[in-house]
C-alpha cells in the first residue's frame, strides 16, 4: 500500500497506519521545459568522418580475452599510423570508475569499448 | 478504483472528522432502509463496524473524482449521475435528500463538516496530476525508475549548472495557481530562437527556477519586458558583453512576496529574488535557445547571468520610484528591465554635501565600459540609504540627483578622444571639442536600495551597444496578475 518514493516523505506519516502516498506513480514524469527543437530520445553523437590525427581509446572491460582483442586492434591502427591510448576496467561487471571515464574524455577523441569472450 | 454506485446514496467521510462518527448510527440506519449504500472513507477502511460498504479511498480518488470539499458529504445517485447532495449534518437536508422521516432524530439538528482531505494544501495538484485531466502541451519525459530526475534535467541540458526542481505535473499545476492567465496562453516568441512562449513553458521553468506560485505574475511580467523590441533581447542573448536582463520590481508585489530590497539586496539568500531572476533566464535558455557557447557568445560572462533580481526601497514616499518616473503610477506592481552586467562597489565616505557626493558618483560611473567610452553604454545607480540621506538633507529627489550626476558626468571631448591620456581607446576624434556627456539621458536609471549601514553604493554597468539611444532601451511594464 505505502509506496516509498513520494513527496513529502513517508517517515513524517510513520504514526498514522491509515496513511497512504498520493503521489502519482513513480517515477513522475517531468515535462520539457525547451521549445522542443530536439527529439525525446537523444541522439547519439556522431562517429567522426575520418580518425586522422585523433587519439582513440581503447577500452578493456576486463573480460578474459579482451587484452587480446585490443593487441590486434592496437597493432592494425599503429599500421595505419593512428594514435591509440590503453584503458582498462577493473572488472566487466561493473560500470568503468569515474577516474577511467574521465581519463578518457580528458586524453582520447574515440572509444572502442571491446567486448571478447 | 471501486465504481459508484449508479443508483443510491454515496456519502464520504473520514475518521478523523467529529461530523462523521455523529452520522454513524445514520448511515447505519440509512443501509438498513434497503437503498444501495456506499461509504467510501479516506482515512480509514474500517471507518463503521455496523456498514458494510466502507470502500477504502486513502487515495482520494473518488473524493479528487467525486470533487469533495467537507465530509461528510451525502450524494444521491440517480441513473449514474448525481442527483443532489448536501455536507455536514443537516438534519432536514439529509432527510429530505433519503426520503427517511425519522433519520437523526438523537442528533442534533446541525453541526458543520470538516475539511476533506482532498482539499488539503497541495494535495488538489497532486490529486490532479495523478487522477485529473492535464491540459498541458509540453511533451512528456519519461523517466527510469532508477533515473533522478534531477540528472535528467542536466544530462538534457536544461539547467543554468546548478540543480533544477523536476517539472511534474503537480508543481506545474501548482505554479499556474500563481496566475489568473491561461497555461496556453502565448506571451510572445522568444529570441533567439522565436518560438512561441507559453503560460506554461514559463510555468515549467519557475518550477525548476525554484519559484513559488506567487512569484510566476513578475517572471511573467519579466519576459514580457523582455520581448518589447527596444529591449533588443535577441542582441543581448548573443552578444559577447557580460550583460544579461536585471530586474527591479516595484510597488506592492515586492513586499507581498517578500523581495529584498534591504541588506544585501543584490546578492544571495532571498528566494524570490533569486528564482525570479533565474527563472527569466531558464526561459531565456530553455525556450529561447540562448545557451552559453551556442548563440550565448558572451566572452567572459558574468555570476549575474545566473540570476540579477531586486525589488527597490519604497520606504520613503518623498522618493520618486523608478517604476513612477517611467511613466507608471504609485500603488500598481511594475518591473524595469535593464541591459546590465554585475555589481561595480562604489565607495564615498567622506562627501557630506549632495554636490560633493555627486560628483564623487560621476567619478565612479566614468568607469562603466571604459572611462574614455561615452554615450555607448547604460548605466543603473542603485543608491544605499546612507548616500541617499545625503542627497535628502540637501532636499534633492529622484530629478535633482540625475541632473546633477549628468552635469558631473559630462566632459570635455579631448580628454576622451582616441589617443588622449596616451590610451587608444575612446570617442571619435571628430569630437575633441564638444562637451560630451557620459550617458543618454534616458539611459542612467537610479534605484534606491541597501541595508542601514554603509557608505557605499554600487554601479551596475549596461552593454556595450547603445551608440542609438533609441535602438537600446531599458523597458517598465505593470505586472498582471
Amino acid at each position: 500500500m505505502t509506496q516509498t518514493n513520494c513527496n513529502p516523505s513517508p517517515v513524517l506519516f510513520l504514526n498514522n497506519p491509515n496513511w497512504r502516498c498520493l503521489c502519482p506513480p513513480w517515477p513522475h514524469p517531468l515535462r520539457d521545459p525547451t521549445a522542443e527543437f530536439t527529439p525525446l530520445l537523444r541522439e547519439r553523437q556522431t562517429s567522426p568522418e575520418s580518425l586522422d590525427g585523433k587519439t582513440i581509446a581503447l577500452l578493456d572491460i576486463g573480460k578474459a580475452r579482451s587484452r587480446e582483442f585490443l593487441d590486434r586492434l592496437e597493432q592494425q591502427f599503429h599500421g595505419q599510423g593512428l594514435l591509440t591510448r590503453r584503458y582498462a576496467k577493473p572488472t566487466n561487471t561493473k560500470i568503468a570508475p569515474l577516474e577511467v571515464v574521465q581519463s578518457i574524455a580528458t586524453e582520447a577523441d574515440v572509444v572502442i569499448s571491446a567486448l571478447s569472450d | 478504483m471501486t465504481a459508484l454506485l449508479k443508483n443510491g446514496w454515496v456519502v464520504v467521510v473520514k475518521r478523523d472528522c467529529p461530523t462523521c462518527e455523529l452520522v454513524q448510527p445514520v448511515l447505519r440506519k440509512m443501509m438498513d432502509f434497503g437503498t444501495p449504500l456506499q461509504v467510501f472513507s479516506q482515512d480509514d477502511p474500517d471507518f463503521s463496524d455496523g456498514i458494510a460498504n466502507v470502500v477504502d479511498d486513502r487515495d482520494l480518488e473518488q473524493s479528487f473524482r467525486l470533487d469533495i470539499e467537507s465530509v461528510p458529504t451525502l450524494i444521491r445517485r440517480e441513473n449514474g449521475r448525481e442527483a443532489e447532495r448536501t455536507v455536514g449534518w443537516h438534519r432536514d437536508e439529509w432527510r429530505g435528500l433519503t426520503r427517511i422521516a425519522e433519520l437523526g432524530e438523537e442528533l442534533p439538528e446541525f453541526q458543520p463538516g470538516c475539511g476533506s482531505l482532498s482539499v488539503e494544501p497541495g494535495a488538489v495538484e497532486r490529486l490532479q496530476a495523478r487522477f485529473g485531466v492535464v491540459p498541458f502541451q509540453s511533451r512528456q519525459v519519461p523517466l527510469l525508475e532508477t533515473e533522478d530526475p534531477i540528472e535528467v534535467a542536466y544530462d538534457r541540458g536544461w539547467s543554468d549548472g546548478l540543480p533544477v526542481v523536476p517539472p511534474t505535473d503537480e508543481r506545474i499545476l501548482r505554479m499556474l495557481k500563481g496566475t489568473s492567465r491561461s497555461w496556453d496562453e502565448v506571451i510572445g516568441k522568444m529570441p533567439p530562437n522565436l518560438m512561441d512562449c507559453t503560460v506554461e513553458k514559463v510555468a515549467i521553468n519557475a518550477v525548476m527556477a525554484g519559484c513559488r506560485p506567487e512569484y510566476l505574475p513578475v517572471v511573467l511580467g519579466a519576459l514580457e519586458a523582455a520581448l518589447v523590441p527596444q529591449f533588443t533581447l535577441h542582441g543581448l542573448m548573443a552578444t559577447t558583453w557580460f550583460s544579461t536582463p536585471v530586474i527591479i520590481v516595484n510597488g506592492p508585489i515586492a513586499k507581498r512576496i517578500g523581495m529584498n530590497f534591504g541588506l544585501n539586496a543584490l546578492g544571495q539568500g532571498n528566494r524570490a529574488n533569486a528564482t525570479i531572476g533565474r527563472a527569466v533566464n531558464l526561459v531565456l535558455r530553455n525556450v529561447g535557445g540562448a545557451v552559453p557557447g551556442g548563440i550565448d557568445r558572451s566572452t567572459l560572462g558574468a555570476p549575474s547571468k545566473y540570476s540579477f533580481c531586486f525589488a527597490e526601497d519604497e520606504s520613503d514616499e518623498s522618493w520618486t520610484s523608478l517604476a513612477e518616473s517611467r511613466g507608471v503610477s504609485r500603488g500598481q506592481s511594475a518591473v524595469t528591465l535593464f541591459q546590465g552586467e554585475g555589481v561595480q562597489g562604489f565607495a564615498d565616505q567622506r562627501s557630506r554635501r549632495a554636490e560633493e557626493l555627486a560628483r564623487s558618483l560621476a567619478l565612479g560611473l566614468q568607469a562603466v565600459a571604459h572611462p574614455k567610452i561615452a554615450q555607448n553604454a547604460n548605466a543603473l545607480l542603485v543608491l544605499s540609504p546612507e548616500h541617499y540621506a545625503i542627497f535628502q538633507e540637501s532636499g534633492w529627489g529622484r530629478a535633482e540627483i540625475h541632473e546633477h550626476l549628468m552635469d558631473a558626468l559630462t566632459r570635455p571631448g579631448h580628454e576622451l578622444v582616441q589617443g588622449a591620456q596616451g590610451v587608444a581607446e575612446g570617442i571619435d576624434p571628430s569630437r575633441a571639442n564638444e562637451l560630451v556627456p557620459k550617458f543618454w539621458p534616458q539611459g542612467l536609471l537610479i534605484v534606491r536600495a541597501g541595508g542601514p549601514a554603509g557608505l557605499f553604493s554600487a554601479i551596475c554597468g549596461g552593454w556595450v551597444a547603445g551608440r542609438d539611444p533609441d535602438e537600446l532601451q531599458p523597458i517598465t511594464r505593470p505586472i498582471s496578475e
